[in-house]
C-alpha cells in the first residue's frame, strides 16, 4: 500500500474517533434537575426517604445546604466471582489470580429552594466513584427511580385534601 | 583525574539546576486559592455546590453553617483500588476539592478553593479561576430564574 493511501486510511479512522463534546450546564440540568411542589425542607426529607427506599447508605446529609450523598454496594454473584478467579488463574498460570471487586453505586442530591413552596432537586449518579454521563441509560434510570420514590414520599406526606379545611 | 573533576563539576551544576521551588507560605496559598464573588454567602455556597457536581465530584462532607464543603473524585487509574478498599468510606487515593465561603462584606463573599490531587496540595491559579468563573455563571443562571 502506498504511503498516501495509508495516510488517507489513518485520517478516516481518526475521524471516526471523534469524541462527543462535554455537556453544557443547561444540558446537564435538563437531564438531572426536577422541580417539586414542596418547600425545600420537605423536598429534602423526601429525597432522604427515597435514598433509604432505594437501599442507599447515607454518607453525607446537610439539610441546611440541601446536600445528600448516598452509596450502595453490590457484590458480584459467587458463580461470577469463581469464574473470574479460575479464568485469571489459568490465563496467568497462577501468577496473577484476581477476583471481581464489588461495585459501588452512589448518588449526590442537591435540593434548592425556588419559592416558599417550590424547590428544585438535582440527582447526580456515580458508579465506582466516577460520575456517570448524564445522558447514559443507567444514569437516567437511577434519576427516574429516585424521582419516582421522591414523588411518592412527597405525596405520602401531603396533608389529605379533605382534612385541610377541618 | 582532571576528567573526573570535570565530570564532578558538571554533575554538581546539573544538580544545582534541579533545586526545588520553596514551600509556599499560608498567606501565599490563601492568595492563590481565594477569589471575591459578589453575592450573599448562601447563594455563593449553593452555586459552588452545583459547580462541584458539574465537575464530577461527589460530596464527602458539608457544613452549611460554617460555609465549608469537601468533595472527592476517583481518578480512573484508582477505580479498582476504590472498589477494593470499601468505596467512599475506604482509603484509596482520590482527588479532593475543598470550598470555604465567608461573607466578606454586605455585598460580597470570599471564596476559597483548595485542590488536592492524590493527597498533594495543588497550586493552580488557573483551576481556581475556572471554578470561580463557573460559580459566577451558576449564580447568573439562578438569578435569571433557572434551576440550580
Amino acid at each position: 500500500m502506498k504511503p498516501a493511501s495509508l495516510l488517507v486510511a489513518a485520517g478516516l479512522l481518526l475521524a471516526g474517533c471523534e469524541a462527543t463534546p462535554p455537556m453544557t450546564v443547561t444540558q446537564l440540568d435538563a437531564l438531572q434537575v426536577r422541580e417539586v411542589e414542596a418547600p425545600a425542607d420537605r423536598a429534602f426529607a423526601a429525597a432522604s426517604g427515597a435514598l433509604f427506599d432505594a437501599g442507599y447508605q447515607v454518607h453525607v446529609s446537610d439539610a441546611d445546604a440541601g446536600l445528600l450523598t448516598g452509596e450502595r454496594r453490590e457484590d458480584p454473584a459467587v458463580a461470577t466471582n469463581a469464574a473470574v478467579v479460575i479464568l485469571s488463574a489459568i490465563l496467568t498460570r497462577g501468577a496473577g489470580t484476581t477476583d471481581k471487586p464489588p461495585d459501588y453505586y452512589a448518588v449526590c442530591i442537591q435540593v434548592m429552594p425556588m419559592t416558599a413552596d417550590r424547590s428544585s432537586v438535582r440527582i447526580r449518579p456515580f458508579f465506582n466513584g466516577r460520575v456517570q454521563a448524564a445522558s447514559s441509560a443507567p444514569a437516567q434510570e437511577t434519576v427516574k427511580e429516585l424521582w419516582t420514590l421522591m414523588q411518592r414520599q412527597v405525596l405520602m406526606k401531603e396533608p389529605w385534601p379533605a382534612a385541610k379545611g377541618k | 583525574m582532571r576528567r573526573l573533576l570535570a565530570s564532578a563539576a558538571l554533575l554538581a551544576s546539573l544538580l544545582a539546576a534541579c533545586e526545588t521551588t520553596p514551600e509556599l507560605t499560608p498567606t501565599q496559598w490563601e492568595a492563590i486559592e481565594t477569589r471575591r464573588v459578589d453575592g450573599k454567602r448562601d447563594q455563593v455556597l449553593r452555586a459552588a455546590s452545583a459547580v462541584v457536581l458539574d465537575d464530577g465530584y461527589y460530596f464527602a462532607a458539608s457544613d452549611f453553617a460554617a460555609g465549608t464543603l469537601t468533595a472527592a473524585k476517583v481518578p480512573s487509574t484508582q477505580q479498582d483500588a476504590f472498589q477494593r478498599s470499601g468505596g467512599m468510606t475506604g482509603h484509596s487515593p482520590i482527588d479532593m476539592i475543598s470550598i470555604w465561603v465567608v461573607q466578606a462584606d454586605p455585598v460580597s463573599c470570599s471564596l476559597r478553593v483548595q485542590y488536592r490531587d492524590f493527597g498533594t496540595h495543588i497550586s493552580s491559579p488557573e483551576r481556581v479561576s475556572a471554578f470561580w468563573t463557573a460559580v459566577q455563571r451558576r449564580m447568573l443562571k439562578d438569578q435569571a430564574g433557572g434551576a440550580p
